[in-house]
């Protein structure tokens, strides 16, 4: 009872504290007035710490078992492993928005502590508007969705975590893709911030690049983890869906993906202004709107929280920030028109724009295939679209911006010339030889032809660029360390090439597991085999086996010298809701994937099998490309910021 | 409770945030920004 009170005592504090700092800071910024400005940061420091404290003290009375709070009795239970109980932290609704919002202080206050010296207007305004989102935020935490609600009788036992959420997965998926979700407000604020005090130079790219680069890698870490986790967990056989939920978290990515390549063209030739603010604009937009999405429950979806009141409340919140952005860029448009010479088509500037706006169209279909239940069910019949749609729609944007990724890293700035026809051999021919292949080895499918052949070429690409770093570090002298001030000098180039590296391999393992996925559902008794895609499988029979939370019903096959235990789990504690846990034997070829269908009183079972080519190859790539985002952030050098002196009339707070 | 609770720790706050107002200029030179 007592946590209840500290913990939303802590949370309206950082209401008032996030308040005052949002108001202080824009008026102190207009003002210039740098000791306003510091005290304007130091309540956004506090604020974080507030809801620091509040996140202490909710995970404290998860883990003491603290009934007498709403939200602890509703998402915890006595028999939950203790991790899990920890992880139930942002299991549900309240508490994943206070992790959201403790994120976003947390980050928030990095990004103002690593921008003490960018100007004393830009400095305010960030702070201004970073503390306006949280201070939203904690309005919705205090008046709400509180997760200190008390309940009027203590319980003795909650009623648990959702059986689906009972998974290592939820150690890790959730925790990176709301982190994700919540980082893309401080490229935001930078971005508004410098549109409201004038400044539409590169400086603001410069600073939010870091953090735009961290709110891309968690974004794609929760994707691809998303992906893991659906894959390990719902036994469908699959890792994508399109389900409302999944797309609302690759739209931000691929805006922001568009960011990062488009940023680089205004830093190099002063291009793409107004283009670049708004794509980072996108970005936030896009996760509000799929913060709505998923909270209000208006779209249906697997992933969405139980329907709330908060819903109406983003919705606003959406409404303001959408009309703030697009105002904001109007009241801007004069400043942003780019002075600099039109670029010609074979460049890499024009590369860029060209892959902006094919990532701009998969929004689009995204966006309309997610918005599409709820557009036509206002309009009298709801209409729902499948895998289908996106493939087909979004397929061959696909596939050009694969074409885009192995040809435009070689293509140079300002204008292409002869060398690059010739670097182009490589892509060129590791395309031409897979594609071979595969039309000798029969495949027709048009689809498997170019995604896995454009794979290859990006991959080539990226091996040749290697390649030619190698041969200057050997005719520099070679040695360890030379090699290693090699990479660091050009780490954002290096980085950014395993970054590709890492989608051409996951591509790769999509496209093979999505055409040439074999499935199979056999009824067997025990010491019957079955054989499927050359795999053969013999099931040994079925046991009981009782767990701290729940029963499982275990028919174990065996898979060459392996042992594979599909089994159905039964929560007794939950009313006896039961899952499926899937049996998976993974190697870099294949993954036969076996799901326990149902089992028979004469000793048989039921199951469904899945061979999926490829699959480790997706969960490889997504590592190769946080590894690549780790290289291109570490030790980041700024680009295009003037001295400080030329830009910061007096240091902040000095006045 | 809760309001009480809020008031103690927005007490507790006071001097952190509102420490570039209290200290001396001397001090604060150093201080740029943070």
């Amino acid at each position: 009872m007592i946590l209840a009170f500290l913990g939303s005592g802590a949370l309206l504090a950082g209401l008032v504290l996030a308040a005052f700092s949002a108001l202080l800071s824009f008026w102190a910024g207009y003002a210039e007035n740098g000791v306003m400005i510091q005290v304007g940061r130091r309540a956004f420091y506090a604020t974080a710490a507030m809801i620091l404290v509040a996140g202490v003290l909710l995970e404290t009375a998860l883990l003491t078992h603290d009934f007498s709070l709403a939200y602890v009795a509703e998402h915890s239970d006595l028999s939950t492993p203790i991790a899990l109980v920890a992880a139930a932290f942002y299991g549900g609704q309240e508490g994943s928005l206070l992790y959201w919002t403790l994120i976003l202080g947390i980050l928030g206050s990095a990004s103002l502590l690593a921008s003490a010296r960018i100007g004393l207007r830009l400095a305010a305004y960030s702070a201004g508007i970073m503390a306006a989102i949280l201070t939203f935020f904690l309005v919705v935490l205090v008046l709400v969705a509180s997760p200190f609600d008390v309940l009027q009788i203590t319980p003795p036992d909650g009623l648990g975590l959702n059986p689906v959420l009972r998974d290592g997965g939820m150690l890790i998926h959730p925790p990176v893709v709301l982190a994700g979700f919540a980082s893309f407000a401080i490229p935001f604020s930078f971005a508004a911030a410098a549109l409201l005090a004038g400044r539409s130079d590169a400086a603001w790219i410069a600073h939010t690049r870091r953090f735009a680069l961290v709110a891309w890698g968690l974004q794609s870490a929760g994707l691809v983890l998303g992906m893991w986790w659906a894959y390990h967990v719902l036994g469908w056989g699959g890792y994508w869906g399109w389900d409302p939920v999944e797309n609302v978290a690759f739209m931000p990515w691929l805006a922001t993906t568009a960011y990062l390549h488009s940023s680089q063209v205004q830093e190099r030739r002063g291009r793409l202004r107004g283009w670049n603010f708004g794509l980072v604009m996108l970005a936030f937009l896009l996760v509000v709107f799929g913060t709505f999405i998923v909270r209000s429950g208006i779209v249906p979806s697997v992933h969405t929280f139980a329907v709330s009141a908060i819903g109406p409340w983003f919705f606003g919140f959406l409404g303001v920030c959408l009309l703030f952005s697009v105002g904001l860029l109007a009241f801007r448009a004069g400043d942003l028109k780019s002075h600099a010479e039109p670029a010609p088509a074979v460049s890499r500037e024009g590369a860029f724009t060209l892959q902006n706006l094919l990532l701009i169209g998969v929004i689009v279909v995204v966006f309309w295939g997610t918005m599409l239940p709820l557009v036509s069910g206002m309009l009298g019949q709801q209409r729902v679209v499948g895998p289908t749609y996106y493939e087909r729609a979004a397929g061959p944007l696909f596939a050009a911006l694969l074409a885009l990724m192995a040809a435009g890293p070689l293509v140079p700035w300002r204008h292409a010339g002869a060398p690059l026809w010739r670097s182009l051999r490589w892509p060129a021919g590791a395309f031409a030889f897979l594609l071979a292949a595969l039309l000798v080895a029969g495949v027709r499918s048009l689809p498997a032809l170019l995604g896995l052949s454009l794979a290859l070429a990006v991959a080539a690409t990226v091996v040749y660029e290697y390649a030619r770093a190698a041969g200057r570090w050997r005719l520099a002298g070679g040695g360890w360390s030379r090699a290693l001030a090699l990479v660091m000098r050009r780490r954002r180039h290096y980085g950014a090439y395993l970054a590709h590296l890492g989608l051409a391999m996951l591509v790769l393992g999509l496209a093979a597991s999505h055409f040439w996925q074999q499935e199979k559902d056999v009824t067997l008794l025990p010491g019957e085999q079955v054989a499927v895609a050359g795999y053969t499988l013999t099931y040994a029979g079925v046991q009981n086996r009782e767990l701290a939370d729940h029963s499982e019903l275990v028919a174990a096959m065996s898979l060459g010298g392996q042992s594979l235990e599909p089994a159905r789990a039964t929560y007794a504690g939950l009313g006896g809701q039961s899952l499926t846990h899937v049996a998976i034997s993974s190697s870099p070829i294949a993954d036969v994937y076996v799901v326990l269908a149902g089992t028979n009183g004469d000793g048989s079972a039921s199951f469904r099998i899945f061979v999926n080519p490829l699959v480790s190859w997706i969960w490889a790539g997504g590592a190769i490309i946080i590894l690549g985002v780790l290289l291109g952030n570490a030790g980041e050098r700024r680009v295009g910021v003037a001295p400080v002196a030329a830009r910061v009339r007096s240091p902040v707070g000095a006045s | 409770m809760t309001l009480v609770v809020a008031t103690l720790l927005l007490f507790f706050a006071g001097p952190f945030v509102l420490w570039p107002l209290i200290r001396t200029p001397d001090e604060g030179e150093d201080e740029a920004g943070r």
